[in-house]
């Protein structure tokens, strides 16, 4: 029995900083809650800190502190109150406005603030919070046509790497826009990083493919639809869409909020089921556990639907003890998957 | 004493920044000034820009040395960059200074700043460097005028003018009784003009020291409760001294302040001149030498004591007091603390009233052979007075109010006790 | 986990269930399709054959007024925030935006004079079913208004038949406090004017639209449903199944565009049409994610037989449930359309075999009244 591996609730800090204007606040509300793309430009600006706590999968608290990116702000993050907010940091997402002029590398005179700034705060975080991961998201990419998009990423990632400092080696960049899934994909692998006993859930999801030989089963959770993970067999594997987690986070999503919209009803739990059911394939989206939502995708027919449905709801009995056991004690459910 | 007067905004790339102040370097020192400012503005940055949920509000904190008053704007528009303007105006006082009154004065300066912003941009536009422009004037003149004179008065544009004036607050007057008789301590009509208020213009001719708030009221053929407002409104102001009605009935007793008379020869020589008679006969010798010497004032003062009334203090000393105006002698008292109006209170047992009413309709019963004139001339005349003066009869309500309430001498109140039956007196 | 074998058990029995349900209502539901086929074959017979005469509808306006971005965000598919991008239009273009009918939109640039003489004005507007007017709100608008009354006159004594939309577009950017004020004094302009002109009664209808919400579909569908002599009979046709299956609001959509051609009669509400364009959209989107080419070897199970039997295995079905008990219905139809419908039974999916088969008789009911047009 491994007993680091025993888990009750877990806190994590989430850092949100970058320019002011950057995006954070707006790629914040539309994960978190609820907003769509095109409301998001009648958000204010942040003033000072403004802390969220997001529940995420039950176990995993989130406190998500959004960071007024203003001069004055940043300037008192790394003076007065430096301690406060860099202290006990799980996580440090730095969002960087990829058509801001001072997001340049410094060269021929352009201003490289935004990269100082950044070295400032990397440097703050090894002192207070040395263990914590960082995510850098280059933001706003819809801004820059297609054909620059690689060459752009290629050389901000460069640039973002060399002020890293010891944390070179560990981040993660990401390019994003809020216009597409890209942005899923980022904070899909940033809360990924984060979500414990993955395992655990991950062994479950696979039975849950091989009784209904399905394709592929996803795990999202309620809230945010973010993919926690999944599981795929040969032939889905194959998929040529390599983007579909995120594509179908920001799909399902975007339905969602449009679902919720039309039944008035803010309650998390907008829907139940969603069945496509082609010539080609099945697919139905069902809701799991009180935190989660599965989707499987499986071969067609009426008789594969109704099977797969079925053998869906028997399994959100199993699933809602695995979220309990992970909230309380793992090590006596590890126990009884031994017998 | 307003020591700064400074204009911040939320700039959507710096955050909260102090744009204009007053004087130059006091809140935010521009880079390379050695002056050091009254207090660290970053650090204090979160209460004079907000978050939105605290602005429009009266927001006031103090710094060791200071005091900053603000009221904080937000603005919600999607012209704005970041959708929103937000903005705030913040007075520096000395932390010990009183400050309730730079409050409103915050308050309609943020109001003006606001109203003139939603009509024509006026703040957003100025995009005049610190400490030049529209705004900072207006900070600069602010200053001086308040500083100086207290009020000010701006024109900002063709349509707006800033009115500003540092109105003190006083404590609430006391309470007011139709029987008080208003004194004015200041020549009420020379600060009068037309525009006053009608009431108003009708009561000021009858404050004179002899009328009651209620005689006012009917000698100016105006509403009591208007009446009552205008009187409310000077006693404010301290325009106005509340005493009592003067009679020769009542009676009065020296307090221990007396004593400062006895040594202050400028209060006696300010009294004699005070009591003095006017000179009636053009020039009688009685004027011109000091009729009456402080020394004597003092004696007559101390004349006066608990049970005697004026009338009886006037006979008994009719030489010295004849040569001086008792009203005037007794409100001088009066105003200077010199004596104390002994009030005269009745109270009826409440048996004796209860006996007394059922014993009146008793006799009613039994009078029920007598004419219909005899008991209309019972119920319209006896009865109603008497159930009226009941409810003065509880001990708090002195004979003045009485008197007043029911418009009725003093004579005859004394008469309508006795008929009501057993009623104790009580002076103090 | 020996789920599938207590599975495939459970099953048979609810598809007995299904079957016996659905008999149930076969007769029912079968009388009351045959009943309007009737009158189908009486009403649906129109003047000419559609296919040879493929109505022609124009979207005009002036310059800049959002025309491009219009007909690019309907049938094209493009975000809203993309048109800024556009550039302004040159050339008549033509395009053929209805797969299931010949309609064509033709996207007239705004800086042709419609009018002059230079124009083949047989060529443009000979055959034309309805124009559609856009004015953009936030402009001066009396131009606009001016060129449109002046257009209406003058074609309406050589094309009589042509139906005028206006749609009085960009209605988003007006502050709310404006908009209905803007909108009513556009439509008494235009209806002063064109009284003066001496047309009493024009046949111009009114359509505040913006691209940034739905309301430029609603306004297209119900300009389209205009150009559809059929309407009527999917009408009653909807109406019908509306009731047997005790659907609060039905829809036929063009897949594509998210324009529907025809509703049933209850009075539309914009609140469930967005509902039902986006479950499309999430559809469309979701299948395009999973319908790739899966290599034919592995999927050969005893199972296949089964499946070639099941009716209607290779349309499209989708379902989504809320936990409130409502239900939003798809059916694949054709290529181009499908049926939709919106229901807030809570016993729906028990009853979905019944709403099966109904729905089955209406498409090849349908598909019938198609045929012929």
């Amino acid at each position: 029995m491994e007993t680091s591996k025993k888990v009750k609730q877990q806190k994590k800090k989430v850092l949100l900083m970058g320019k002011s204007g950057a995006g954070k606040s707006s790629m914040r509300s539309i994960i978190f809650s609820n907003h769509v793309a095109k409301d998001v430009r009648r958000l204010g600006a942040t003033i000072d800190v403004d802390k969220k706590r997001v529940k995420f999968l039950g176990n995993l608290l989130l406190d998500i502190w959004d960071c007024g990116g203003q001069d004055a702000f940043t300037e008192s993050y790394l003076t007065s109150q430096k301690s406060y907010v860099f202290g006990d940091v799980g996580v440090l997402i730095y969002v960087f406005d990829v058509e801001s002029s001072d997001f340049t590398d410094g060269a021929r005179g352009h201003s490289d603030r935004d990269l100082q700034t950044y070295g400032s705060i990397i440097a703050a975080l090894d002192e207070y919070s040395p263990n914590a991961r960082i995510f850098t998201l280059v933001h706003k990419m819809d801004l820059v046509a297609n054909e620059y998009r690689n060459e752009v990423i290629r050389s901000k990632t460069a640039a973002i790497t060399a002020r890293s400092g010891r944390f070179a080696r560990r981040i993660g960049t990401y390019a994003t826009s809020i216009w597409d899934e890209t942005l899923y994909r980022a904070w899909g692998s940033i809360v990924n990083s984060l979500i414990p006993n993955l395992d655990i859930v991950e062994e479950g999801l696979k039975d849950l493919q091989r009784v209904t030989e399905a394709e592929e089963v996803v795990l999202f959770e309620q809230n945010t639809f973010l993919t926690v993970t999944r599981v795929s067999s040969e032939i889905g594997d194959e998929n040529p869409r390599g983007d579909r987690y995120e594509r179908l986070s920001n799909i399902i999503k975007t339905f969602k909020n449009s679902l919720s919209g039309y039944t008035e009803s803010n309650s998390s739990h907008q829907f139940d089921s969603f069945t496509i059911k082609t010539g080609i394939f099945n697919l139905i989206i069902n809701r799991l556990t009180y935190n989660t939502y599965v989707l499987v995708v499986f071969p067609p027919g009426e008789a594969e639907l109704q099977c797969a449905r079925l053998n869906i709801l028997s399994a959100k009995d199993e699933f809602a003890r695995i979220e309990s056991v992970a909230e309380g004690a793992d090590d006596d459910f590890r126990n009884l998957r031994g017998k | 004493m307003i020591r700064a007067i400074f204009f911040s905004i939320f700039d959507v790339h710096q955050g909260p920044k102090v744009l204009h102040q007053v004087p130059a370097d006091s809140i935010a020192p521009s880079t390379g000034s050695s002056q050091i400012p009254l207090f660290h503005f970053p650090s204090v940055s979160s209460y004079i820009i907000p978050r939105p949920e605290y602005c429009s509000k009266l927001i006031t904190f103090a710094t060791p040395l200071h005091r900053v008053l603000c009221n904080p704007v937000c603005l919600h528009s999607s012209t704005y960059p970041r959708n929103a303007y937000t903005f705030s105006i913040a007075l520096v006082l000395d932390a010990s200074t009183p400050f309730a009154s730079y409050a409103t004065v915050t308050l309609k300066l943020a109001s003006l700043l606001q109203t003139l912003e939603e009509q024509s941009r006026f703040l957003s536009r100025d995009v005049s460097p610190p400490n030049t422009g529209k705004i900072y004037a207006l900070c600069e003149i602010l200053l001086e005028d308040l500083n100086n004179y207290s009020e000010s008065m701006i024109p900002i544009d063709d349509s707006n003018t800033l009115n500003i004036k540092l109105f003190p607050t006083y404590p609430p007057p006391p309470p007011l009784h139709p029987h008080h008789v208003p004194l004015s301590t200041v020549r009420l009509e020379s600060l009068t003009d037309p525009n006053w208020d009608l009431t108003m213009l009708r009561v000021l001719p009858h404050i004179d020291g002899v009328n009651s708030v209620k005689q006012i009221s009917l000698l100016a053929d105006a509403d009591y409760k208007l009446v009552r407002k205008a009187i409310e409104h000077l006693l404010y102001y301290g325009c106005l001294l509340l005493l009592d009605i003067f009679s020769f009935g009542a009676s009065y007793a020296s307090t221990a302040e007396l004593a400062s008379l006895v040594e202050d020869t400028d209060i006696q020589e300010e009294c004699a001149a005070y009591v003095a008679l006017p000179s009636i006969q053009g020039n009688s010798k009685a004027s011109q030498s000091d009729p009456v010497s402080g020394f004597q004032l003092v004696e007559l003062y101390l004349k006066l004591r608990q049970g005697q009334t004026v009338k009886s203090f006037y006979i008994e000393n009719v030489e010295v007091v004849d040569r001086i105006d008792v009203r005037r002698f007794i409100t001088f008292g009066v105003i200077k603390g010199f004596l104390y109006r002994v009030h005269r209170y009745a109270i009826a047992t409440s048996h004796t009233s209860r006996r007394k009413r059922e014993h009146k309709s008793k006799s009613r019963q039994k009078a029920n052979v007598s004419t219909a004139a005899e008991l209309q001339a019972d119920g319209t005349e006896a009865e109603p007075h008497l159930l009226e003066l009941e409810k003065f009869l509880d001990g708090t309500h002195c004979f003045d109010e009485i008197c007043t309430e029911l418009m009725i001498s003093e004579r005859e109140l004394m008469s309508r006790l006795k008929a009501f039956g057993d009623v104790q007196i009580i002076c103090r | 986990m020996d789920l599938s074998s207590k599975v495939t058990s459970e099953l048979s029995l609810d598809e007995q269930q299904a079957s016996e349900s659905s008999t149930a209502s076969l007769a029912e539901s079968q009388s009351i399709l045959g009943g309007t086929n009737g009158d189908v074959r009486q009403s649906l017979l129109p003047p000419m054959g559609f296919g040879k005469h493929k109505p022609k509808m124009l979207l005009m306006g002036l310059k800049r007024s959002g025309k491009s971005s219009i007909s690019n965000v309907v049938f094209h598919k493009m975000a809203p925030h993309e048109t800024l991008f556009l550039e302004a239009t040159t050339a008549i273009q033509k395009q053929n935006v209805m797969k299931f009918m010949d309609f064509q939109i033709w996207d007239l640039p705004g800086q042709i004079d419609y009018l002059s003489s230079s124009l083949d004005s047989n060529s443009v507007f000979s055959d034309v079913g309805g124009i559609v007017w856009v004015i953009d709100a936030q402009d001066n608008y009396l131009e606009p208004i001016s060129r449109f009354t002046s257009a209406v006159v003058a074609l309406t004594e050589l094309y009589p038949s042509i139906r005028y939309s206006v749609f009085i577009h960009k209605t988003d950017s007006i502050t709310e406090d404006y908009r209905e004020d803007t909108i009513r004094d556009v439509m008494q302009k235009i209806s002063d004017e064109l009284f003066d002109e001496g047309l009493e009664n024009p046949p111009v209808s009114y359509f505040p639209t913006s691209i940034y919400d739905h309301t430029i579909f609603e306004a297209f569908s119900k300009v389209i449903q205009g150009l559809v002599p059929q309407l009527p009979t999917y009408e009653t046709l909807l109406d019908t199944v509306a009731a047997s299956c005790r659907f609060q609001k039905v829809y036929i959509f063009e897949v594509t565009s998210k324009v529907y051609i025809a509703s049933d009669t209850k009075p539309s509400d914009l609140s469930s049409y967005e509902l039902c364009s986006d479950f499309i959209n999430a559809i469309m989107d979701m299948y395009g994610l999973y319908s790739w080419d899966r290599p034919k070897t592995s999927s050969i199970s005893p199972m296949d037989d089964e499946r070639h039997q099941d009716v209607g295995a290779q349309t499209v079905e989708a379902m989504v449930c809320s936990a409130r008990g409502n239900t939003v219905y798809l059916r694949e139809l054709n290529a181009f359309l499908v049926f939709i419908g919106v229901s807030k039974e809570p016993n729906f999916q028990k009853e979905k075999a019944m709403v099966d088969y109904n729905i089955q008789m209406f498409q090849n009911t349908l598909l019938r009244v198609l045929d012929r047009g």
